[in-house]
């Protein structure tokens, strides 16, 4: 009984189950009488005030807070573009490497028509090489130019 | 500021450097976090330091707080975690009241035109500090702090079914302590008839 008048009064049971307590409240006087007491008890409990701590504690928080920073949202200093310049990075350098190894292993394999002879077998030349090398440092110096601005941007931002 | 901004307004202007703006947040809550201190930590002094301890956390952590729950559900599961850590840190000290503090309670002298209400207060004070931590915890969250069982679930890490019966057999913990601790106070107010007839 008293669970179904608990529910009752929070409301947090489904409409069906709360019209039959409410039906079993309006017939049976035993049923009324326990819902004026839960009832009575519940508006009780809403109305105690919560404690309230001394003068200072506002003022004691605050000067606690005043020594620390102002907490910096992740997003705010998460740079989305510093993110995806990362990612790309090395993936131009596993792409690299990967192509750089199927070209030097002389692996080959005949189509399905077995018609052609497929060889992936390139001539890397030195100049090739160093092309990719340079081209790879190249992307690095802009991710670090890129980071730089980012860090001394910021440190000029908060002067 | 007014006292009238939101509390993800006043999160906002914090984050954005305004710091005078968490004063706001902490007058707004700091009797809510307070009681729910008291549960865990009867010495007012001690409670009050684990409350202070809560809103400099909440400070520290406000730029993860995620707008998807109410500010203060997540003030509050601080609130839960720390008190329960300084209560542990404190172990020894025993957190429901003791025969002297209830007899001290009884004899608390009352103005006449405040009788009535105050005497009803004291009564359910009484009794809920009789009730174990968990159950004083889970209805001071309900009923002082205004949360759903959804909320005190998040707050306690446990499920919204799971606070609903916790929450009952709190507060028939609470009616037994009643019935059996002021008999006569209830028969005044014709309180809780069936049990007395």
């Amino acid at each position: 009984m008293d669970r179904k008048i608990w529910a009752l009064i929070d409301n947090s049971e489904g409409s069906q189950d709360l019209a039959e307590t409410r039906k079993y409240i309006e017939t049976n006087r035993e049923w009324e009488q326990r819902y004026e007491e839960l009832l009575m008890l519940h508006r009780e409990l809403s109305d105690i005030p919560a404690d309230q701590p001394s003068m200072r504690f506002t003022q004691n928080v605050w000067e606690e807070i005043e020594q620390l920073h102002t907490p910096f949202s992740a997003q705010s200093y998460i740079n989305m573009r510093i993110v995806k310049g990362i990612a790309a990075l090395f993936f131009v350098i596993i792409a690299g490497a990967f192509l750089y190894g199927v070209a030097t292993t002389g692996m080959s394999f005949l189509t399905i028509e077995n018609t052609r002879k497929v060889n992936f077998a390139m001539d890397l030349s030195a100049n090739t090489i160093q092309l990719f090398i340079f081209g790879n440092i190249l992307l690095l110096l802009l991710f670090f130019e890129k980071i730089s601005q980012r860090i001394f941007g910021k440190g000029h931002h908060e002067q | 500021m007014q006292d009238s901004l939101s509390d993800h307004q006043i999160i906002a202007f914090v984050l954005q450097g305004k710091k005078e703006a968490y004063r706001l947040l902490v007058s707004r809550y700091q009797s809510y976090v307070f009681s729910l201190a008291l549960k865990y930590l009867p010495v007012r002094e001690e409670a009050e330091e684990a409350a202070q301890d809560v809103f400099v956390k909440a400070y520290k952590g406000l730029a993860t707080y995620r707008a998807e729950a109410k500010f203060t559900t997540w003030l509050y599961s601080i609130a839960y975690t720390t008190c329960i850590s300084h209560a542990r840190k404190k172990t020894g000290k025993s957190v429901s009241m003791n025969e002297e503090q209830l007899l001290q309670i009884d004899n608390i002298p009352l103005l006449p035109d405040l009788v009535d209400r105050r005497s009803k207060a004291v009564m359910l004070d009484v009794a809920i500090r009789q009730l174990n931590t968990e159950d004083a915890t889970i209805v001071t969250l309900y009923y002082t702090a205004s949360q759903t069982l959804d909320e005190i679930g998040r707050i306690m890490e446990i499920n919204p079914n799971a606070a609903k019966v916790k929450l009952f057999r709190a507060r028939q913990k609470l009616r037994d302590i009643l019935v059996r601790s002021f008999p006569q106070e209830l028969q005044e107010y014709n309180y809780l008839k069936n049990d007395l007839n």
